[in-house]
């Protein structure tokens, strides 16, 4: 195996020599040998010789960044170098912290836990709403009063009225959110999404509810949530972890899933993964990460399936990623004069 | 030993060395272009690269030559890869083609030899000009003369000329080879391999 494995290589660069006119008479013998072995090789040599072949070689080298992952290997080198030195600091430290820690703890007045004072205008007759909103192409992270987090999507809206409080905590829902709810027994922590209300304790969760779509998604990464509609009083399901509820707008049919939520709900890291996913919804989520306008001119295209993870590149990047990987054209045009939104044509591959 | 540590110097059991540096740029592209061969994931096959010129930095080993470096890497990369399929069904590429070539050991020598050749190409094709470099790989593509010149806005014999400079470097014809076209499913390694 090792033998071949060098074969392979030494053969590979031989090729690669005699197809770019560089290859000495030495080279040119031993390749010649090569060929004459089995009529496999030459029908081999006369594949990577094709211009398709060639062509295709040349695109996927194109798709990896080489200077932006020197870089990161430069610094991942540096850190490691580093944290060799540190680990016997760190130990030390370590301990240090413990017994910082366990001091404070004991040294907190007893009512430090209590959730923040209310600060809703009570004496108003009006309620009053509290919003966050992220524009497409941004994300947000909100910490509430209760302490509770929450990971705004792009293009989401979360009010809650004046009153949100340790008590009263109930959230209302435009777009994707993860929420990580701080545990409170005796007071529930509640979402409305759509029609859809979610009553959490302590957990985190990924809504997903646009209201321009025809579904809203509950994924529970951890602990329990319950679901109830805010129309059919009989509607109630108690979600497990590891479950993707999918409530069909139009019918009012809800499905259960198993998904890994957590690749489900990478978009909060900064990441957009998927996996085998159609083009519909891939499209659907990319028009709102970059803020960019997709058209799809062949409808063959929504055939198509996608897999990929998307972390800090250009939408450029993407849609050349997406016509190499999905063998459809992606068209950008660029509308600088008025000012409007990229705009991207897909079309089928002739 | 270590001049620099983000440049260190290999040194190989003949005497000869090369700076990891300098390994890193001209291997790159090519370790990435084969961890697709079997992941779908662009970034997946970045980070698998990375892992192993990581673990390749740690490591004390020495190594004959630079080839049997190489092999050490495509290995690996091979190795990690066919890792993260199994942990992951969904993610391998070629779901329609069976698992068993994916696995195989003519899929993995195959993939090896086009990237080496594939990398020396690619490298050449790089080193035209913009024009003859833009003309070439449209011609690659099938584009006509024709097409090529409204593609680019220019005349047709500007075309020509940079045509025929560009395939200065790359090979027309496979001169005087005689080639015999077999359609037998065998791998030219089938031989070798067993």
């Amino acid at each position: 195996m090792k033998n071949n494995i060098q074969k392979s290589i030494i053969l590979g660069q031989l090729i690669g020599k005699y197809l770019t006119h560089s290859e000495s008479a030495k080279e040119k013998e031993v390749l010649d040998d090569w060929l004459n072995e089995i009529a496999e090789n030459k029908e081999l040599l006369h594949s990577i010789h094709s211009d398709k072949n060639l062509a295709q070689e040349y695109e996927t080298m194109g798709l990896f960044n080489k200077d932006q992952a020197l870089n990161r290997f430069k610094d991942r080198i540096l850190l490691k170098s580093k944290t060799r030195a540190l680990v016997r600091w760190k130990m030390a430290a370590s301990i240090l912290v413990l017994v910082g820690i366990s001091s404070v703890l004991y040294f907190m007045p007893p009512n430090f836990f209590k959730t923040p004072p209310d600060f809703s205008t009570q004496h108003e007759e009006t309620i009053r709403y509290t919003s966050f909103s992220t524009e497409n192409g941004q994300s947000a992270k909100v910490v509430l009063p209760d302490s509770s987090i929450v990971w705004l999507n792009s293009g989401t809206t979360l009010s809650y009225p004046g009153g949100f409080s340790g008590q009263n905590r109930k959230v209302i829902l435009s777009g994707q959110a993860f929420f990580q709810v701080t545990r409170h027994n005796n007071y529930p922590f509640l979402v409305h999404a759509n029609d859809l209300i979610v009553t959490v304790r302590g957990t985190k969760f990924d809504v997903y509810a646009y209201p321009e779509e025809d579904e809203t998604a509950i994924a529970l990464e951890s602990g329990k949530v319950e679901l109830t509609h805010q129309k059919i009083s009989s509607f109630s399901y108690a979600m497990n972890p590891g479950e993707k509820a999918t409530l069909d707008l139009t019918d009012n049919t809800m499905n259960i899933d198993l998904i890994d939520v957590a690749v489900y709900s990478s978009w909060k890291d900064g990441k957009l993964i998927f996996r085998n996913s159609t083009m519909g919804n891939v499209v659907e989520k990319l028009k709102r990460w970059y803020d960019v306008d997709i058209e799809i001119v062949d409808s063959e295209v929504y055939n198509s399936i996608f897999t990929g993870t998307i972390r800090n590149e250009s939408y450029e990047e993407i849609f050349r990623l997406i016509g190499i990987a999905c063998h459809v054209n992606c068209k950008i045009v660029h509308n600088y004069e008025q000012e409007a939104k990229p705009h991207i044509i897909i079309s089928k591959k002739q | 030993m270590i001049t620099d540590k983000t440049n260190k110097i290999i040194r190989f059991e003949d005497g000869s060395e090369i700076y990891l540096e300098d390994f890193f740029n001209s291997n790159y592209l090519k370790f990435n272009s084969f961890a697709f061969n079997y992941l779908a994931d662009k970034n997946e096959c970045e980070d698998i690269v990375q892992d192993v010129f990581m673990s390749f930095w740690e490591q004390k080993k020495t190594f004959p030559n630079l080839i049997s470096i190489k092999a050490y890497f495509y290995t690996s990369i091979r190795n990690m890869c066919l890792n993260s399929i199994k942990h992951d069904l969904v993610k391998q590429k070629y779901f329609q083609e069976s698992k068993y070539k994916i696995e195989s050991t003519e899929f993995f020598l195959e993939g090896i030899l086009r990237k080496e050749a594939n990398g020396i190409i690619y490298d050449a094709i790089n080193k035209l000009p913009l024009m003859e470099k833009k003309v070439l790989l449209l011609s690659l593509k099938e584009c006509s003369n024709e097409q090529i010149a409204n593609e680019l806005n220019i005349k047709i014999n500007t075309v020509k000329t940079h045509k025929s400079r560009a395939y200065q470097v790359l090979r027309k014809k496979l001169g005087n080879l005689i080639l015999t076209m077999i359609t037998l499913n065998k791998s030219f390694f089938y031989n070798s391999a067993n």
